[in-house]
């Protein structure tokens, strides 16, 4: 797809966006090959001696022990399944819902469409984290309704994106003629707007999957998480509440390190992706003569012979 | 004038939005599994009087909604003599229930604990807004160099960054120095004067430095974009040619224009920042509104979990109004509407 | 001695990949207090880009190659930033094509005049006042300098732009474009305004314009441009009644002719070169009638053909008729 190819050259004249997508897929490579990758397996009963409870990092276990005795870094790697999931799921119904109500709330702009806006807005004022508490809190712990929590509550800026996005997308010219040959309005919304609209949601899925994932860890590490799932927020949430006392930072800090590497990744190539998709190349006016050197390294050896010299034959 | 017809007009959509939380806080805490209203009618830890209070005062033996049977006999005041009525009048009334936990009144408990956040919030806010203002000037206008990237690297660390672990890092790293949960040093009483207010605001460093990271994190990258996009306008271009100096145009054009979508965004952070002050209190176990819905949640207490709710949702909409006459002050192309 | 003197100016733009693109090559003209010089060309040929580095407002990318911009016997290219910020709008000032975008949206009419006085120190104390006087000299209430950008007309806001720009009394004013995007009764409205001001304010005018008919009607002197190089500079009279340059005769026959109402238009074939694909030899020789071996290869030189009339082409027309 043309789409395709134009994202991979401008992600190679980006290096963020290529840091970012390497982060991103490192992840996910761990969490598809954790068996191979984890030395231990996390859910095995062990047999454990007091003095291997919480123990610093040596050379068989390479981020200590836990305060059951169990080897952090291999439960740092089988959370990436559980947070890369969660994550993942929660975000793509995010978007689904979020696009379906922004292409509808666009299409049909009259009474549907702000109605549904003013739904928008209700949630917007909302504040999310207290609702997902109090959601959970009612309905009890497990790994659906957590998905369920965060992807129900994350869909409004998609929703506002996707709105304005097809509001000025629908009077072009290619969408009244389609109408003009009588297509029909989910044809119309189908096969000639949603594929305009197709590269932001692409860009806010990236933005949304990070949202998500971080939305998990902090209602997972206030206790609310799946306790059977073993997910990074679970293990800040065991990590906070049994092994501050004694400062094992081995056990603290690598989930949270986690999360971030993640949410960076996904940040870097989101906005990659959204500075494609809406390429608004503006220079400022304020130009820094200091940045001359900078810049004019990058001009080609046969111009810089340039003060008051003649000009290259070229240039006759 | 047009501007106060436009400001009433966002105030009633206030108010109705106001409305619309009320009822869809009265239905969350009735609609969802395991009914919290029976829960409170069979809470052992309540007294037998402090139940039947209870029961009259939120009409909990009445119908919830409407009430159907004196519908048809005709009593229309009767058919709205139900749950919701009670629970809007009490509301009225300042009474918000009676906590699981401590018996005490809901709403006596919020009052309480409320000052602390603000208190913390606003400290945050307050530096978080100046700290963003700056360095996403600084970053904007040097644009593309080492300042530049090294600025937003790090506004985007901290942004990628779950707020509580970033409370943990802080404490781990302040081991020692500053203490690091609780308000005060227990036993410590207000009465002891300055001694006691000292010891506040060491117990509050940490707490609010790790909200004003946050906070400043992405007011610098909105900052940031706006002022980066406001340099590229023609009245910048017509500043310089004015024969005004890269400090001026910053200072007397680039600035207030860029200032506006910050009003904006802060206004919709403030959902947001809620859910951040929860986890920062829980982190740092200081006694504000968020540590309170916490131990709300982990203990069932949903009095105190609807009372709370109800608060934050309310804040929220309050300030989304104030930052929207904010917004209408600054930009007289809105005033004129 | 002239106001304004630029000589052998040339101007080019680094593009991402390292290029240097020339937009303009070569260009002098000048301009005398009282006079007007109206430079023309279509899109493109690099009017505005020497404009802009006349007061060194080229943007990131812009580089001044070589040349010189005298200003009353100053040498303004050796002059420091902190220089030229005296220079600008004191000495010249510059109306810029799309005016209307030029002001501040959130800020008072009056109060950015008032700006423009008070950086370079002009009527200190008074600057409110002084804008309001300005106000009135181009036509509007001083009342409505408490107005913002978004409540005046387009006309409106171009004569503002041009009081804004008259505030510190400059020797030289820079017009660029300054009636395309307004209908044609303000297009007059504003034209007679700057004529008006000019003699009045004894200023030295430069219009840049691709309007033939704006030029004809207040310019003293006309310089033509194409693709970046001078093709022809003369007085109003001599351009327009003895056009020498192929591109001048086309580009005014293209033009309605009040004396001649039925002569046919004619629209000059193919398009200007692209900036990285310059001719070799003259830039107008791929669309030039009379076009010759040796105008593909060797860039005719500007060569004055007439008192005050110079003109860059192999070709002789005098001697053709």
């Amino acid at each position: 797809m043309e789409l395709m190819k134009d994202i991979w050259l401008a992600f190679r004249r980006r290096p963020l966006g290529l840091i970012g997508a390497f982060m991103f897929i490192s992840i996910i490579m761990v969490a598809v090959f954790a068996p191979w990758l984890a030395p231990y397996d996390p859910d095995a009963n062990i047999d454990v001696k007091p003095e291997e409870l919480l123990t610093a990092p040596d050379a068989d276990h390479l981020l200590g022990r836990d305060d059951a005795g169990k080897d952090v870094l291999s439960q740092l790697i089988y959370g990436a399944r559980v947070s890369l999931t969660v994550g993942f799921v929660a975000s793509f119904m995010s978007i689904f819902i979020g696009t379906t109500v922004g292409l509808v709330a666009g299409y049909f702009s009259g009474r549907i469409g702000n109605a549904l806006m003013r739904l928008v807005d209700f949630l917007l004022v909302i504040p999310h984290l207290p609702l997902m508490l109090v959601f959970i809190s009612m309905w009890g712990r497990g790994l659906w309704k957590i998905i369920l929590v965060i992807g129900l509550l994350g869909w409004t800026p998609t929703a506002r994106l996707v709105r304005s996005q097809v509001l000025s997308i629908k009077e072009r010219q290619f969408v009244l003629r389609a109408k003009a040959f009588g297509a029909s309005d989910l044809r119309t919304i189908m096969i000639h707007i949603f594929p305009q609209v197709l590269p932001i949601i692409l860009a806010e899925t990236v933005l949304t999957i990070s949202g998500s994932i971080i939305a998990e860890s902090s209602l997972s590490f206030l206790g609310l998480g799946d306790p059977t799932l073993v997910s990074w927020g679970m293990m800040l949430n065991f990590a906070f509440e049994r092994a501050i006392s004694r400062m094992a930072w081995w056990f603290l800090l690598p989930p949270g390190f986690a999360i971030i590497w993640v949410s960076l990744g996904l940040v870097l190539m989101g906005s990659t992706l959204e500075e494609i998709v809406n390429p608004r190349l503006k220079t400022h006016h304020l130009f820094d003569p200091r940045r001359m050197l900078e810049l004019i390294r990058v001009v080609p050896r046969k111009l810089e012979h340039l003060e008051g010299a003649e000009p290259a034959a070229w240039q006759r | 004038m047009e501007q106060g017809g436009r400001i009433s007009r966002k105030v009633l959509y206030s108010f109705a939005t106001l409305i619309v939380v009320i009822a869809f806080n009265f239905f969350l805490f009735r609609i969802l599994p395991g009914d919290p209203v029976r829960v409170i009618v069979r809470s052992p830890r309540l007294t037998r009087e402090m139940r039947e209070k209870l029961m009259v005062e939120f009409g909990l033996d009445k119908p919830v909604l409407f009430d159907m049977e004196s519908l048809k006999e005709g009593d229309l005041l009767g058919a709205f003599d139900t749950q919701f009525t009670a629970y809007v009048r009490e509301l009225l009334r300042g009474n918000l229930g009676v906590s699981f936990r401590s018996r005490r009144d809901v709403a006596e408990v919020l009052a309480e604990r409320v000052w602390r956040t603000v208190v913390l919030v606003a400290a945050a806010e307050a530096l978080a807004l100046l700290l963003g203002l700056a360095f996403g000037l600084m970053s904007a206008w040097r644009r593309g160099t080492r300042l530049d990237t090294a600025i937003l690297l790090s506004a985007l660390f901290s942004w990628a960054m779950p707020n509580f672990f970033l409370g943990i890092i802080l404490l781990i790293l302040a081991r020692g120095l500053l203490p690091v949960g609780g308000m005060v040093v227990p036993g410590l009483r207000p009465e002891a004067g300055l001694v006691y207010w000292l010891d506040v605001g060491k117990h509050l460093i940490l707490p609010t430095l790790t909200m004003t990271i946050v906070y400043t994190s992405s007011y610098v990258m909105i900052m940031r974009s706006s002022v980066v996009e406001v340099l590229s306008e023609d009245y910048i271009l017509t500043a310089k040619a004015k024969g005004m100096t890269t400090v001026q145009i910053l200072r007397d054009h680039a600035l207030k224009n860029a200032m506006l979508p910050m009003v904006t965004m802060v206004a919709l952070n403030l959902g947001y920042i809620v859910g951040g002050a929860i986890q920062v209190e829980t982190v740092f176990s200081w006694p504000g509104i968020g540590r309170l819905m916490y131990e709300a949640v982990m203990l069932r207490d949903y009095p105190i979990l609807q009372g709370t709710f109800l608060l934050l949702a309310v804040s929220v909409i309050l300030a989304n109004l104030l930052a929207d006459i904010c917004y209408s002050v600054l930009d007289p192309r809105v005033r004129t509407d | 001695m002239a106001t304004l003197a630029v000589r052998n100016l040339s101007v080019s733009y680094v593009t991402a990949s390292g290029v240097l693109l020339n937009a303009a090559e070569d260009v002098s003209f000048q301009v005398e207090q009282g006079k007007s010089l109206g430079i023309v060309g279509e899109s493109g040929c690099g009017k505005t880009t020497v404009m802009m580095a006349l007061l060194r407002l080229l943007p990131e990318a812009g580089r001044i190659i070589r040349g010189e911009v005298i200003l009353e016997g100053e040498e303004l290219l050796k002059y420091s930033e902190a220089d030229m910020c005296a220079v600008r709008w004191a000495q010249i000032a510059m109306v810029f094509q799309g005016a209307m975008n030029a002001l501040n949206p959130v800020r008072t009419i009056e109060s950015q005049i008032a700006e423009a006085l008070r950086i370079h120190g002009v009527e200190k104390g008074r600057e409110r006042e002084r804008a309001g006087e300005l106000l009135e000299l181009v036509g509007i209430s001083p009342t409505r300098g408490r107005q913002y950008p978004h409540q005046y007309s387009g006309g409106m806001r171009q004569r503002a732009v041009i009081a804004m720009a008259l505030a510190c009394q400059p020797r030289v004013l820079i017009a660029d474009e300054p009636t395309t995007a307004l209908d044609v009764m303000i297009q007059a409205q504003i034209l007679r305004l700057l004529v008006q001001l000019q003699k009045e304010l004894n200023l030295a005018l430069v219009i840049v314009t691709h309007d033939l008919g704006v030029v004809a009607e207040i310019c003293d002197d006309v310089l033509v441009m194409y693709a970046g190089r001078v093709a022809e500079i003369g007085t109003s009279d001599a351009i327009y009644n003895g056009p020498q340059h192929p591109y001048t005769r086309r580009l005014l026959q293209a033009f309605p002719d009040i004396e001649n109402p039925h002569a046919e238009l004619l629209s000059i074939p193919g398009v200007p070169p692209r900036l990285d694909d310059l001719p070799p030899g003259c830039r107008f020789a791929p669309r030039c009638h009379s076009c010759q071996d040796r105008c593909l290869r060797e860039t005719p030189l500007l060569i004055e053909r007439s008192p005050g009339h110079s003109v860059a082409c192999h070709l002789d027309y005098r001697k053709i008729g």
